[in-house]
């Protein structure tokens, strides 16, 4: 079946005025990403993630090239929702409100979007502290609820902007569980930035990697891994292969000749 | 918690100062002994002096606060929304913020006599100019990150409003109110204290010239005490209209 292009940007580049002059932060970037597809991007800090996300997102309106939002025959939903790295969340406003804040964009009843923002939150391993404040919070909490609340809004396109950064080891393979669950049962177009190799590949269907500030595409790859996806998955021969080739495509390993996979 | 640990200093203060006064170390007529202010002090509740002249003070300094914060944050979050309406009145606002009220005090009992009027525009103004600019200050000051976030989940401009612009501005405010309700009581105090028949600062007034000690203090330890009262009971309101913590952290 021919998926279809939901989200395509095509020469981008975005320059931030700073007070050290201007700063190239994204230059001559196309991409597109399909129905259904987890897209992730890897690439060094400060190479221009955030801000393609927000670009993607509509929040941050790109000094050259465009953005298009393509509808779906099957799916008319056009909405893309950011998971934004920092300020995910509204200080003012308990868990609850923060995780049902879409629902209550889109005017569904305070009952209602209560009740589904507790069983999202539940299944993010949060359960018991809804009523809490984000300052209450540790970073990865924040960032769960701010994931519930994207999923809850049932968007067209997810963009997540290291959603897990700030969790340990066992957390975080817990919750790219949890994400990959979650995924499964919507399929929804995700674009999800990480800098953790091995979670790009456990949970993408493509990897771009970006090259250092301005970020460009340096490299794509395909991951075939078969799905559904469970954690096991990191120990195969397949996996290693691709983690290697997607490391040295970023620079890391200095002195290994490129790998193919 | 150490409840009352600030009770310490002041008691150590009096002690020492009744001790000195027991032994005949301190002229009466100067520095009147804390039991004889007690005294002086019970005396004077139960007359209903006391509470009277308070009453009086607390009655200008509220109608004056409220109507001036009232009016103060309708036009500092006005000109937070709009930038046309910030622009020209701006300028005003900042020339009133550093006129002293007090020396309106004439102008004012020129125009509307000498009335309470003339006595609580100065109070009124003072809440006003303080809010407006507070207002003002917190809307600005609403982190833009917030604002694309609500904007990203589809948020039109009264949910914006409501949902954003103010819970955030929310702490501004309060800080701006707490400060108004401080300069409030001062103000309604320095304007009894040449203006006025009754209330704190008019007590004061007579009791220097009536050369009335005892009375001269308690009207000052009454005017502090009313100020710390109100400090504490605008913190106590602010712990639980803004349960997020505007001072512990402001961002998430
Ligand atoms: N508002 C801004 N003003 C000025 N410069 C900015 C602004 N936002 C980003 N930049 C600059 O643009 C570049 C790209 O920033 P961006 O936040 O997109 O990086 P990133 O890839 O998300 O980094 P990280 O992995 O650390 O989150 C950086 O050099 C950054 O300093
Ligand atoms: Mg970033």
């Amino acid at each position: 079946m021919e998926r279809h292009v939901r989200l395509r940007c095509s020469q981008l580049g975005v320059t931030f005025e700073s007070v050290h002059g201007p700063v190239r932060a994204l230059d001559n970037l196309t991409l597109e990403t399909r129905e259904r597809e987890f897209l992730s991007i890897v690439g060094p800090s400060g190479c221009g993630k955030t801000t393609l996300l927000r670009v993607l997102a509509g929040t941050l309106v790109p000094g050259e090239g465009e953005v298009s939002r393509i509808p779906s025959p099957s799916d008319p939903n056009q909405a893309v929702l950011l998971v934004s790295q920092e300020r995910s969340l509204f200080p003012w406003m308990t868990v609850l409100e923060n995780a049902a804040f879409g629902c209550e964009m889109q005017g569904v009843p305070r009952r209602q979007r209560e009740s589904r923002a507790r069983e999202h939150l539940r299944r993010l391993g949060f359960a018991g502290r809804e009523r809490a404040y984000p300052h209450e919070l540790s970073l990865g909490m924040k960032q769960r609820v701010a994931v519930a609340r994207c999923f809850l809004s049932d968007p067209a396109v997810m963009l997540m902007d290291e959603p897990f950064a700030a969790l340990d080891c066992e957390r975080r393979l817990h919750l790219q569980q949890a994400l990959l669950d979650l995924w499964e049962q919507n399929h929804k177009t995700v674009v999800f930035v990480t800098h953790d190799v091995e979670e790009a590949i456990l949970l993408s269907d493509r990897i771009l990697v970006f090259s250092r500030q301005p970020g460009r595409v340096v490299a794509e790859v395909p991951v075939r891994l078969p799905r559904p996806r469970a954690s096991a998955v990191t120990m195969t021969e397949e996996f290693l292969l691709l983690k290697r080739l997607v490391a040295s495509k970023l620079g890391l390993y200095a002195g290994w000749s490129e790998v193919t996979a | 918690m150490g409840a009352a640990w600030w009770l310490l200093p002041p008691a150590v203060f009096l002690a020492g100062w009744q001790a000195l006064a027991a032994r005949g170390a301190l002229n009466p007529l100067f520095f009147p002994a804390p039991s004889v202010l007690a005294g002086a002090c019970v005396e004077m509740l139960k007359s209903g002096e006391l509470g009277a002249q308070v009453g009086a003070t607390l009655l200008r300094m509220l109608l004056g606060s409220v109507l001036g914060a009232v009016a103060g944050l309708a036009c500092g979050l006005s000109m937070g929304a709009v930038g046309a309406i910030r622009r020209s009145l701006e300028p005003f606002i900042s020339a009133l913020n550093s006129t002293p009220k007090l020396v309106l005090l004439p102008m004012l009992m020129l125009f509307t006599g000498v009335g309470e009027t003339a006595r609580i525009v100065p109070v009124a103004l003072t809440s006003f100019v303080i809010l407006a600019m507070h207002a003002l200050d917190a809307v600005r000051g609403v982190n833009q990150a917030y604002v694309e976030l609500a904007r990203n989940y589809g948020a039109g401009r009264s949910a914006l409003v409501r949902r954003v612009y103010l819970p955030a501005s929310l702490p501004g405010i309060f800080t701006g109110l707490r400060l108004a309700v401080g300069r409030s009581l001062v103000i309604t105090v320095s304007i009894e204290l040449v203006g006025a028949r009754n209330g704190l600062g008019s007590m004061i007034w007579m009791a220097w010239q009536t050369f009335a000690t005892e009375k001269l203090y308690i009207g000052v330890i009454a005017t502090a005490t009313l100020g710390a009262l109100f400090h504490r009971g605008l913190q106590a309101l602010e712990a639980r209209l803004i349960p997020w913590g505007s001072r512990a952290e402001r961002a998430a």
